[in-house]
């Protein structure tokens, strides 16, 4: 397919620019966060690293594959995706690989993939064809069908059991139906019931009535409240990644010189945790260097999102950018001790090829929408 | 849809960002800058630490309960790496005096703590009380070093059955990086047998316990306690009094021989041919795997075995390949009567010499052919020509087909590591390629090889296990139960979580009449005027069933075999025995095999110095 010479002006080099800076960073925390453990255990110390480049490399090319696909021409697909998308998932309950008691990984050949980090984009697919409608966004009996829709995917997330990104459905569902124009009204009623409704699961689960959550995800639930009530368990991650923060002060111990990261104190500190290493090693400047490049992401994203030839790439556009958001947000406030441990990734940073994956495809979409707005940007 | 709401909603929806992302600045301002020195103190200290708390490994009994194995309580002495570096030299030598260590060992132990800086890493396991208490008392002195609980291994069972049992030693690389987080570069793991088979199992689930440390990294308070979870113990399908007696037959018969006596090397296996259940497997030399756990033995006994030039580490019941000499004479005949080409009263005019030249042992001691013999003359006496002959008339294309349905030439299901090897099933196509650099006529297949595979001195080549296999197929009229060693697995709160039952491996397709003809010809090495086990078996109470076999290798002392079962009609135990180059199987396999039937049978008890397995406190 030939790209008219336009769209390459309309490109947004600086979102790219600041992805690709992120992916940078990420590869050197990786690498300083795992080569100890991994030289003790016979392996390369750039075996995380080489992994993650493999990612970004794929990434990056299908990247190029969805930019070059008109966004408009995707909506054909949305029950296709979205089909696709339950049945990976009904098949990592089936026969995915248990890790630490949840199964969330699917072989395909030499492959390791994570559904629900596909899954997460289908949604935002269906509900931005959803919500496209301006009538649908308002009428409460479509704003239930949509609901209906978002949950199927979650609550099977949710069977692996992976919290945190069903989650984040919530969140993409209440942000794409925000911006599509949803009643004030209803917007309030149903995030009152939302929480209510939360509440009172993790109240009963915690009265033992019922058993929605499982006990250690209710103890991480609920451990940063008062992580020392619990130093062993959870809480001993929450009090070993604030150590880690606190001890980086304002310029850091300096990149490979984290003794929170290297003595292993921080556990799974390239995943999780990788945050604690930022701020361990860079201190409270570098953490300022890398939540600026986040804004700065969401704020190219959200730009994109307003400045779109339509309602559909619209609200892709911020589907996409609430992704890294939410990740942001839940993965850094759960090393900060301000949010539960709920295991979700840090896009561009965690190492791992399906968050890899994921966010580049994300970043391809809201780029995609960029390139086929009306007006020129300056 | 106005442009200008959703404007104006993505704004709301950014400011929602910059809400939260203040949040998260103002969280790492108090956490950095405001508390920052106070984090900086606890990291610079870390005082707390993540102590491994070891489970016991599970025990292992035989049959009858008698314990095997087991672990012991005992304490272990191991050194924080990271509290130790700050000490000086002095501090150094005098643990090394306390645990009679030198310099280089010391150094070696360190070394596995690689990359676990805060984590203890042992240096001496089962440390004797007396030294415990120097170290108590020297404490000051010795910053990081830990004594800390775990239980070690004692073998009940001496040198018994090891190769069943296996041994434990120190981890390597691979191994570490094949188990897991929950192993250490200084852990022990099983390394061959029962203890590497069921590792896993056996070793249960390690326990965590963080404890606040002192400078001297001396722990001064626990903060949480997480109860290791004892491994699994196994029960055995072996009877320890029987491979004890197994093994003491073999010492004792193989001091009697002619040639160099008292040095031969050689396997045993007994088993229940109805069920599978080994009773008894022994690879001679044996060894004691308790040697190879104890520190001060253990680097030299370990170079002693492994340049000992018997190889005692070798399991020569599943690993070692044997020629089966006269024993395949058995399969043979079951080739023969299932292809029609002898019936089994038929008479053969063994003239000693076979058509390409087999003779039989008569004619090479220049005495009488043994003339117009049947089946049952010709196993009892074992006449080459008779098979030689009738063997070729089968061809090797089916004789091949007989030795797979039997089970050569594949695995025989054990579960036991080292994996059993599988031997070779000789064929046209096989020849071609085993012989693919040589010259061409050498690659085709002649008369005369079938002729030697029939009297059991081909190319075929075998495990005493897969030997045993096929014998079992005839006691139990063509059933092979996959052969086992393990009856129960029971959790350590006394739960069994796994029983084995008989698990038929295969069926071998022949007429019922053909077993019942070869398990009464089996009958004749014993009964028959001049069988070649008559000697070894006279006076047994009950009907046996088997045959002797001689391997000879040019230029060395024959392998002598010997493969049988009794009560011969209804068999409850058949016995495999091969011992190397101690000669012929009438007078080195044979009457190991006899005193290991005595035994089973309780027929040996009159006998003197027989001591019962000594089973060990509990």
């Amino acid at each position: 397919m030939r790209i008219p010479r336009r769209y390459w002006r309309n490109l947004d080099w600086p979102l790219l620019l600041a992805v690709l800076a992120l992916t940078t960073i990420g590869t050197i925390v990786i690498y300083s966060a795992s080569h100890t453990q991994l030289i003790a255990s016979g392996l390369s110390p750039w075996h995380f690293v080489n992994k993650q480049l493999l990612a970004s490399g794929i990434g990056l090319v299908l990247l190029v594959i969805i930019i070059s696909i008109d966004y408009r021409v995707w909506k054909r697909w949305v029950k296709v995706i979205y089909l696709s998308s339950f049945l990976l998932l009904t098949t990592v309950l089936l026969l995915g690989d248990a890790v630490f008691g949840s199964k969330r990984w699917v072989k395909l050949g030499p492959l390791s993939i994570q559904p629900s980090e596909l899954a997460k984009i289908a949604i935002i697919l269906v509900l931005a064809r959803f919500f496209e409608k301006k009538e649908q966004a308002q009428e409460l009996k479509y704003v239930l069908q949509a609901f209906f829709i978002t949950i199927i995917p979650m609550g099977l997330i949710l069977l692996q059991p992976d919290m945190g990104t069903a989650t984040i459905f919530i969140g993409l569902f209440f942000t794409i139906w925000y911006v599509g124009d949803a009643k004030p009204k209803h917007l309030l009623i149903s995030g009152i019931t939302l929480v209510g409704v939360a509440a009172a699961g993790i109240f009963s689960s915690m009265k033992g009535w019922v058993k929605i959550i499982k006990p250690y995800q209710l103890s991480r639930l609920l451990v940063f409240l008062d992580p020392y009530a619990d130093r062993n368990g959870a809480g001993w991650n929450i009090i070993q990644s604030m150590i880690a923060v606190g001890s980086g002060r304002f310029f850091g111990k300096g990149i490979l010189n984290g003794t929170q990261s290297s003595l292993h104190f921080l556990p799974a500190n390239h995943t999780d945790f990788v945050f604690s290493v930022i701020a361990e090693e860079t201190g409270f400047f570098g953490s300022l260097v890398v939540l600026a490049l986040y804004a700065f992401v969401i704020w190219r994203g959200l730009r994109i999102a307003s400045l779109a030839k339509d309602t559909y790439g619209t609200l892709l556009a911020t589907g996409a950018t609430s992704i890294f958001f939410f990740h942001l947000i839940i993965n850094v406030g759960m090393t900060l001790g301000i949010m539960p441990v709920t295991g979700l990734p840090l896009p561009f940073i965690t190492a791992g090829g399906s968050t890899m994956l994921t966010s580049l495809i994300a970043i391809g979409i809201i780029l995609n929408v960029g390139l086929r707005r009306i007006r020129i940007m300056f | 849809m106005s442009e200008k709401s959703t404007e104006k909603r993505l704004l709301v929806l950014f400011f929602i960002v910059l809400g939260f992302l203040a949040v998260i600045v103002g969280r790492l301002w108090y956490l950095q800058l405001i508390k920052g020195e106070y984090y900086a103190g606890l990291s610079d200290g870390n005082r707390m630490r993540q102590l491994r708390l070891m489970p016991s490994r599970g025990e292992i009994v035989d049959r009858n309960g008698v314990v095997l194995v087991r672990s012991k309580p005992s304490f272990t002495v191991s050194i924080v790496p990271d509290g130790f570096q700050e000490i000086d030299d002095t501090s150094r030598s005098l643990l090394c005096d306390l645990l009679d260590l030198d310099e280089d060992e010391f150094e070696e132990a360190l070394e596995k703590g690689r990359g676990f800086p805060y984590e203890p890493v042992r240096v001496v396991r089962d440390v004797p009380k007396s030294v415990l208490v120097g170290i108590e008392e020297s404490r000051i002195h010795l910053p990081g070093v830990f004594i800390e609980e775990e239980p070690v291994r004692e073998y009940f069972s001496q040198d018994l059955a090891v190769h069943l049992l296996g041994y434990l030693g120190g981890i390597s690389a691979t191994e570490l990086r094949a188990l897991g987080t929950t192993y250490r570069g200084s852990d022990l793991v099983g390394k061959s047998g029962i203890e590497k088979t069921y590792e896993e199992i056996l070793r249960g689930e390690i326990g965590i316990k963080t404890v606040e440390v002192n400078a001297l990294s001396r722990p001064i308070s626990t903060v949480n306690v997480l109860e290791p979870i004892p491994g699994h113990n196994i029960t055995l399908t072996i009877d320890i009094n029987l491979q004890q007696k197994a093994q003491k037959a073999f010492e004792e018969h193989i001091l009697t021989l002619e040639d160099d006596p008292g040095t031969q090397t050689g396997g045993i296996l007994a088993l229940n041919p109805q069920t599978g259940e080994i009773l008894v497997m022994a690879s001679m030399p044996s060894y004691f795997p308790e040697d190879l756990l104890d520190q001060s033995k253990r680097n030299n006994y370990y170079t002693m075995l492994s340049e000992d030039k018997r190889r005692p580490f070798y399991n020569r019941v599943t690993q070692a390949l044997y020629g089966p000499g006269s024993t395949f004479k058995a399969i043979t005949a079951l080739a023969i009567l299932e292809e029609g080409v002898m019936r089994v009263d038929e008479k053969f005019n063994a003239t000693g010499v076979s058509r390409y030249g087999v003779k039989d042992w008569v004619i090479n001691s220049h005495l009488a052919p043994f003339g117009m013999i049947d089946l049952y003359d010709a196993i009892g006496v074992s006449s080459n020509h008779y098979f030689a002959d009738n063997g070729a008339e089968v061809g090797i294309d089916r004789i091949s087909k007989w030795m797979e349905s039997l089970g050569f030439g594949s695995s025989t299901g054990l579960q036991l590591e080292p994996h059993e090897s599988i031997g070779i099933v000789p064929s046209r196509a096989w020849k071609k390629k085993a012989f693919s650099t040589k010259h061409i006529s050498e690659q085709n297949w002649y008369p005369s090889d079938t002729e030697q595979i029939s009297i059991g001195q081909g190319f075929h080549q075998m495990t005493l296990i897969q030997l045993a296999q096929a014998y079992a197929a005839i006691a139990n009229k063509g059933r092979i139960y996959t052969p086992r060693v393990v009856k129960e697995i029971e959790s350590p709160d006394g739960t069994i979580v796994f029983r084995t039952e008989p698990e038929l491996a295969r069926v071998v397709d022949a007429k019922t009449q053909t077993w019942e003809s070869l398990i009464h010809v089996l009958k004749a090495p014993i009964y028959h005027a001049r069988g070649t086990a008559r000697g070894a078996f006279s006076g047994f109470p009950l009907t046996i069933a088997g045959k002797t076999g001689t391997w000879e290798v040019p230029g060395r002392i024959s392998n002598g075999l010997f493969v049988g079962f009794a009560p011969a009609d209804n068999p409850e135990i058949l016995v495999a025995v091969v011992v190397e180059q101690g000669g012929g199987g009438s007078s080195t396999a044979a009457p190991i095999a006899r005193r290991i039937f005595d035994a089973y049978f309780g027929l040996d008890l009159e006998e003197e110095n027989t001591v019962e397995f000594e089973e060990g406190e509990q």
